[in-house]
């Protein structure tokens, strides 16, 4: 699949994982028929009814690498990782799709008053996001340790392995049953549209059509649930 | 036996190509008066640095001479080439027209996995009006085309449309400054979020978010006129106009559109800026623009502007538009064998040289080879025809075409 091919359609990179069901509910809502996503279980590409769309299912972390490089023209992707991964794509919308935060959390039973002091040993910081959690310790003046995990960083002040983790919650249910607290709110985060620069350009009117009819849908949507 | 991450060895099939685009390239460039120039590889960082952004200079790759100075390989050209003119040029009639083709290095980032790659460039220094703006772009339509890529565009902006318009609204500075950053990254879910924080017009509110929609031909200029009422705003846009229409001139509209939402990388711009794509690339292929205030920082007071175009991006793109477009047509290929005999080897020499003579490829057999793998070895580099002595004496030998095994009989002055 080459740019060239796709020239009359627009591709859309979907995140696998726990946003793609959202994903194509909004997709839905804004007219492209996905068939409630029966398809995408067993292709990893595939197109919509007309043809108009083309869709390839992307790990979510990867998803904004595919729109800068250009072979897809639209991506959904969390907040978290163009933070994470600085990225030269338009970021267009937020979806308004969840709640998320990017928090610092520590174990509630950590019995010393100032968390973000340990005894003279400099603190352990496990994340997803060493960029995010370092750009947020560099600020406040305080030298931690990152350990980048890949997974479960709950697990990590459990273990020893950490004092304290800098993660995305949504619920705060993992963290409760984890026995961790929240001890700062880093930064709100929010599921955006992004779209290469170029494909913006030369796909001008089918996005902005797209556009309109997912921000259509959002504002109905918001409607219905209240 | 492994190189650094993001370089890179061409091989023989590669090298004919990039070489025949840079040649394509540079001819134009010196049909239009622009002649070559050399700089450095690398220079001091204190020079290169200049005008630069936080990115390009986080991007320079460098190091430390014997003598202690910052040294940087060039991440570009053109402050090379503005300090250049500004010591070496600065008496010579203007406008100085100059080109450049040449590899430039900067380190590899997420989307860029190479650290080495060319750029084919021109500046037309000492002159700042819109005719100078004119025939850079319609140089680049220019290199473009005659590189034979069919399909693409070349979108033009002036930096002032953007800065009339930050100018004239009324915010607070560090405002402004999120403002602009949320801009330049592209962030417009930020942009949204900021400009709901402040009390700014509506009208104003919905400018900002406008300005990467307002791009077409002519007549955005004049839906545009109707929004914008800042003076800074309002030249620009009679800058582009004029240069719009000097392009016309130039018979040349059907690659130019008007983009008032591009923003380019770089901080040393002061005018018309504009960057050529295409259906094929997610990055554009070439861009450049007006760059007054560079040279000043050289002591110079020149103002210039120019382009740069990414061989290695224009080949990706003309190879995908059409797979033959960058087959080169060499010249014919011609083997010289001779038979397992000494005495044979200086009349081999001697009809090589003569072929040689008349603009064909001519190679040797110099490894003994039997026909029959002379033959191979034909096919495989595709040779189109083997030249076999079987005698010291004669001017008589045999002329074999390689693809279809056809003999003749010829004779050679």
């Amino acid at each position: 699949m080459s740019r060239k091919e796709n020239k009359n359609c627009l591709v859309i990179a979907l995140p696998s994982g726990r946003l793609l069901k959202s994903c194509i509910q909004l997709l839905e809502r804004a007219g492209i028929d996905l068939k409630g996503g029966k398809e995408i279980n067993r292709k990893l590409s595939f197109y919509s009814c007309e043809k108009d769309f083309k869709f390839i299912i992307t790990k979510p972390i990867d998803n904004p690498t595919y729109i800068e490089c250009g072979v897809a023209d639209i991506g959904i992707v969390g907040e978290d990782i163009l933070l994470e991964e600085k990225k030269d794509v338009y970021k267009l919308l937020d979806l308004k799709l969840g709640q998320y935060n990017m928090i610092l959390a520590a174990p509630e039973n950590n019995s010393q008053g100032d968390f973000f002091k340990n005894n003279g040993h400099r603190l352990k910081i496990a994340t997803k996001f060493p960029h995010i959690a370092g750009e947020y310790f560099r600020k406040k003046g305080i030298y931690v340790e990152i350990i980048k995990l890949y997974g479960s960083v709950e697990l990590a002040p459990q273990v020893g392995l950490a004092d304290m983790i800098v993660d995305i919650v949504s619920t705060g249910r993992t963290l409760k049953e984890n026995k961790l607290v929240i001890v700062d709110e880093i930064t709100p985060l929010s599921v955006q549209l992004i779209v290469n620069p170029i494909s913006y350009k030369t796909k001008h009117d089918k996005i902005i059509q797209l556009l309109n009819n997912i921000q259509k849908s959002i504002i109905g949507n918001k409607g219905e649930t209240k | 036996m492994n190189i650094p991450r993001g370089l890179n060895d061409l091989l023989p099939d590669e090298v004919i190509k990039r070489r025949f685009l840079e040649k394509k390239i540079s001819q134009i460039f010196n049909q239009w008066g622009y002649r070559e120039i050399i700089v450095p590889t690398f220079e001091l960082y204190e020079i290169l640095s200049q005008g630069s952004g936080l990115i390009m200079k986080k991007e320079m790759i460098k190091f430390i001479d014997r003598q202690g100075n910052i040294v940087v390989l060039r991440p570009e050209m053109t402050k090379s080439i503005a300090r250049l003119v500004s010591t070496k040029m600065q008496s010579e009639p203007k406008p100085l027209r100059i080109c450049y083709v040449g590899n430039v290095f900067r380190h590899d980032n997420k989307t860029r996995t190479q650290k080495e790659f060319c750029q084919a460039g021109v500046e037309l220094i000492g002159i700042n009006n819109t005719n100078s703006d004119a025939e850079i772009i319609a140089l680049a339509v220019e290199c473009l085309k005659n590189s034979g890529l069919k399909r693409f565009f070349i979108d033009i902006n002036h930096v002032d449309f953007f800065n009339g318009i930050m100018e004239s609204i009324k915010v607070k500075e560090e405002r402004k400054q999120s403002i602009k950053n949320a801009i330049l990254n592209k962030d417009f879910v930020l942009l949204e979020k900021i400009l709901s924080l402040e009390d700014i017009k509506d009208a104003e509110k919905e400018l900002i978010l406008k300005i990467p929609t307002l791009r077409g031909g002519r007549e955005i200029l004049g839906e545009v006129k109707k929004i914008v009422d800042n003076k800074l705003s309002l030249s620009a846009l009679k800058e582009i106009e004029e240069v719009y229409h000097l392009l016309e001139t130039y018979g040349l509209e059907d690659h130019i559109l008007i983009d008032l939402g591009i923003i380019r990388n770089y901080d040393y711009y002061t005018g018309i800026i504009f960057e050529g794509y295409t259906d094929y690339l997610g990055f554009p292929v070439c861009g450049g623009g007006r760059y007054d205030n560079l040279s000043s920082k050289f002591n110079g007071k020149m103002p210039s502007t120019g382009f740069a175009i990414g061989i290695e991006k224009l080949a990706t793109v003309l190879e995908k538009e059409d797979v033959n477009a960058l087959k080169v047509k060499l010249p014919p290929k011609y083997l010289v064998y001779y038979a397992k005999n000494k005495n044979y080897f200086q009349k081999a020499m001697i009809i090589a040289k003569k072929i040689r003579e008349k603009g064909a490829i001519v190679e040797l057999e110099v490894s003994g080879k039997s026909f029959e793998e002379a033959l191979n070895y034909a096919h495989y580099y595709k040779i189109d025809y083997i030249l076999k002595i079987e005698n010291k004496e004669s001017n008589c030998m045999k002329r074999i075409e390689v693809t279809s095994g056809k003999e003749e009989n010829i004779t050679y002055e």
